[in-house]
């Protein structure tokens, strides 16, 4: 993999993540003493970074110590395991959101990560391809969400729509469903606005009209019949 | 007043919701996560009162 350097996408993924980092309290705990190294002097992040180790007890005493708000960590440490220092971290500081970045590709992983609460799971192999998984895992986690893309859902969990639901008398359309999966995951209808770069008014239409071909009287039985249907993934 | 959230659980195929009080989505979701890791699936901000249903529509 070679990784763009010169490219504009990379440098605006620079400013993105300064700009999600900043105000963020970051403990770092890599299993590469290299890859901690880097990541601790890089620019978006060493002036959030307020701790960084390579061990899973290291990372718990950190923990405890300086409360962080957001525990960026690999599954592979130097000892320990990564998902058992999440776990571990989650009890002692449990405001303190988790990134993980997983290097074996596994529905059994992927699991892992799931049961063990983790806000945001990455595949190592997605780092520097230019998809941005980093940034928007980022993004999701300092919105609120969970960030589990596409392909780890699929690892996760496959599940189809159940088969006793009748067919929809009207699809619902790309927007709407973008709505309604916002509102699904907490969302106001100003934030989903703002998240969308629509209108208010645009964004009440869409739940309006969502509301209308899912036959729901309220935002959380369209929500459930969205679920249902399998026309979104809050997840996401 | 805290805003009202139903946390949307599904278990089996299932579908639950709880409807909680939280200052925001976020902590909605951290302590949905925390109390029903295994099936929280969603999170939405309840419809504001019948007066004023409107607004969230």
């Amino acid at each position: 993999m070679e990784l763009q350097v010169k490219d504009g996408s990379f440098h605006s993924a620079v400013q993105q993540a300064k700009r999600l980092l900043e105000q963020r309290r970051v403990l770092a705990v890599m299993g590469d003493r290299l890859t901690l190294c880097s990541f601790a002097l890089a620019s978006p992040i060493k002036g959030s970074l307020v701790g960084a180790a390579t061990t899973e007890d290291e990372g718990v005493s950190l923990a405890q110590n300086i409360r962080p708000d957001l525990l960026i960590c690999s599954a592979d440490l130097e000892t320990g395991y990564g998902l058992n220092l999440l776990r571990r971290v989650k009890k002692v500081v449990p405001t303190c959101q988790t990134l993980i970045v997983l290097v074996r590709e596994t529905q059994e992983n992927v699991q892992e990560a799931l049961e063990a609460c983790a806000d945001g799971v990455i595949f190592k192999s997605t780092l520097g391809t230019g998809h941005g998984d980093l940034i928007s895992a980022l993004q999701t986690i300092a919105q609120g969400g969970v960030y589990y893309p596409e392909p780890i859902r699929r690892l996760a969990a496959p599940e189809s729509p159940r088969a006793d639901l009748p067919e929809l008398i009207e699809a619902l359309t790309p927007r709407e469903l973008e709505v309604v999966g916002a509102v699904a995951r907490g969302l106001k209808n100003n934030a989903i606005a703002d998240y969308l770069g629509i209108s208010l008014e645009t964004v009440k239409t869409h739940v309006g009209n969502a509301m209308d071909k899912l036959a729901a009287r309220d935002r959380t039985q369209m929500a459930v019949t969205a679920l249902l249907y399998g026309l979104i993934d809050p997840l996401d | 007043m805290p805003p009202m959230f139903d946390l949307i659980l599904k278990t089996n195929g299932d579908i639950t919701t709880r409807t909680v009080e939280f200052s925001d989505a976020a902590e909605a979701w951290r302590l949905g996560r925390l109390l029903y890791p295994n099936q929280i699936c969603g999170v939405v901000l309840r419809d504001a009162p019948s007066t004023s249903s409107s607004c969230h529509r």
